[in-house]
């Protein structure tokens, strides 16, 4: 019998800071900021927070959760849930905080991220340098930028489905046309097909324009029982179902010795909506991690949008765009909006099941699928502004 | 027939102390492709951790003969660092041996005109670098 907290859980508030190439304001800052942010927004001051969740492994490099709650000024406090789920962490931590706060160990749970890679790309001699695995069986062979792992995963989707560099183009383009809606998106100046192609190759077959953004900036959002965000100053957006899942295979094979097409969404989708009581097909919205633009269309398939193999021809004419009948990715993604490693596509979630999305509303959002992908773990969640369960 | 000796050039070499994967160095410098491997679980672990998954026990190091498929490749156009810039495009793939087919190797593949597709056939010939590094590269088979 599944005793996971459905509904009983909401995001009572969001913030962000401004989005930047290179930001004028520190990395710390910028986190401080958006927390702030999202505890105002929540109706909430800094002392109510009681926990955090976090995914730990990138963003305590540049501010520890200690740090966090003293520059706050939050007083003392008790849970702690620092994850280590990467580009997936700060969807699995919708999960570690609804636990946390039906379980009792907390009643205000604030989730940041934060990162300054504006302005300093990593090299072989960050990551890459320090997993020997990395460091001997794949720098040498000149396989270590990221983009380098994803053109081989197109490449096999190009053998094995098909692929076409304009279906490539296909979700690049979707991007840009939900960023030219969204005010803070980085990326809004109009993009064309030809645009698409006369971008600079990196690594066959993906160009500049299938890859995320690097860029600075932080966000933040805050979680407390659903009966307490209701009293909030905005609709609370109830955490339906999440669910994190983690391959068989540790984070330095997964690109190479795991399933290339395919991540671990095909287990933790089905199991966030089964939590949820929903269908993929009541989803009215998806925020999916879109590192590359590969990456998207293989999470599509797991998730179960469409079948295996078929999302390359799924995307073609529009069909996750503004004018499209499956909205994916409405503030832009990673590639058109910013590069918070999937924090911002939690907020965006949240403020189009608010209905506060403006000019790139969903019409009468009710249910949202947020999905986060970090190599070897990924996360996903349910996010619903019905206390019924959308269209339940 | 296969290509003979290619020259590629490899800007950045392997350390080869590192426990886990010294016999696949150790096979390499004698010209010999070599996965872990646990007889009494029958399975191939790589990237090999510290003892077979399966079981806890000792893996030990299994010669295989170098021939295999490509699972795919992409041509490296960009400069992630400057040291590989002179060598731009490289082709690198995943070379998937004939007898060990649950392994996926990372390397580098030399060949003339396009980049080979998925399931081209592929030979693992070795290229000494200095004393203590060979490096594997893959040549097409044609």
């Amino acid at each position: 019998v599944s005793v996971w907290p459905s509904y009983k859980c909401a995001v009572a508030g969001v913030g962000e800071t401004p989005y930047e190439f290179k930001s004028e304001r520190s990395v710390q800052a910028n986190i401080l900021d958006a927390s702030r942010a999202a505890i105002e927004d929540a109706g909430l001051k800094t002392s109510d927070i009681d926990g955090i969740a976090i995914e730990g492994t990138i963003v305590s490099h540049f501010i520890t959760p200690d740090e966090v709650m003293s520059g706050l000024n939050a007083g003392e406090w008790s849970f702690l849930s620092s994850g280590a789920l990467g580009g997936a962490g700060t969807v699995g931590a919708l999960e570690q905080a609804a636990l946390a706060i039906e379980g009792g160990a907390a009643t205000a749970v604030l989730c940041y991220f934060g990162v300054n890679w504006g302005g300093h790309a990593s090299d072989i001699y960050d990551v890459h340098g320090h997993d020997p695995y990395k460091r001997d069986l794949e720098v040498p062979a000149g396989f270590y930028g990221q983009a380098s792992y994803f053109g081989v995963k197109a490449q096999r989707y190009a053998a094995e489905h098909g692929l076409s560099e304009e279906q490539l183009g296909e979700v690049a383009l979707a991007a840009r046309h939900w960023a030219q809606k969204h005010p803070g998106a980085l990326r809004r100046e109009p993009m064309t097909m030809d645009d698409y192609f006369k971008s600079r190759m990196i690594s066959t077959p993906l160009r500049v324009a299938d890859c995320s953004l690097i860029n600075d900036g932080a966000a933040a959002f805050v979680m407390t029982t659903a009966d307490q965000a209701k009293s909030g100053p905005h609709a609370p957006v109830y955490i339906a179902g999440a669910s994190m899942a983690h391959e068989q295979v540790a984070n330095h094979s997964v690109l190479t010795q795991a399933q290339t097409l395919s991540t671990n969404a095909r287990v933790s989708a089905p199991r966030a909506l089964e939590r949820s009581g929903l269908k993929v097909t009541d989803v009215d919205l998806f925020e999916i991690y879109d590192c590359f633009t590969i990456t998207l269309l293989i999470q599509m398939e797991d998730i179960g949008i469409c079948p295996r193999g078929t999302a390359a021809r799924f995307v073609e004419g529009g069909r996750i765009g503004p004018e499209g009948d499956t909205p994916i990715n409405t503030h832009g993604g990673l590639l058109s909006h910013s590069y918070m490693v999937g924090i911002n596509h939690v907020v965006e979630a949240v403020r189009q099941l608010r209905h506060e999305a403006g000019d790139r509303q969903v019409q009468d959002a009710e249910v949202a699928l947020v999905a986060g992908y970090g190599s070897s773990g990924h996360a996903s969640a349910v996010l619903t502004n019905s206390p019924a369960g959308g269209v339940l | 027939v296969s290509s003979a000796a290619t020259t590629e050039i490899f800007p950045v070499l392997p350390r080869t102390d590192y426990p886990p994967l010294e016999g696949f160095w150790e096979a390499a410098d004698r010209g010999v492709l070599a996965f872990p491997y646990c007889a009494s679980c029958n399975n191939w672990e790589w990237y090999p951790g510290w003892q077979c998954a399966g079981c806890g026990g000792e893996l030990d190091w299994k010669s295989v003969e170098p021939f295999g498929e490509l699972h795919a490749a992409t041509s490296i156009v960009h400069a992630f660092h400057p040291d590989f810039r002179p060598i731009l495009p490289m082709s690198v793939g995943l070379f998937v041996p004939n007898e060990a087919p649950s392994i996926r190797m990372v390397v580098r593949i030399a060949h003339d005109g396009d980049l080979p597709l998925p399931g081209a056939p592929l030979k693992i010939v070795f290229e000494r670098q200095n004393e203590d590094v060979t490096m594997p590269v893959a040549v097409v088979v044609s």
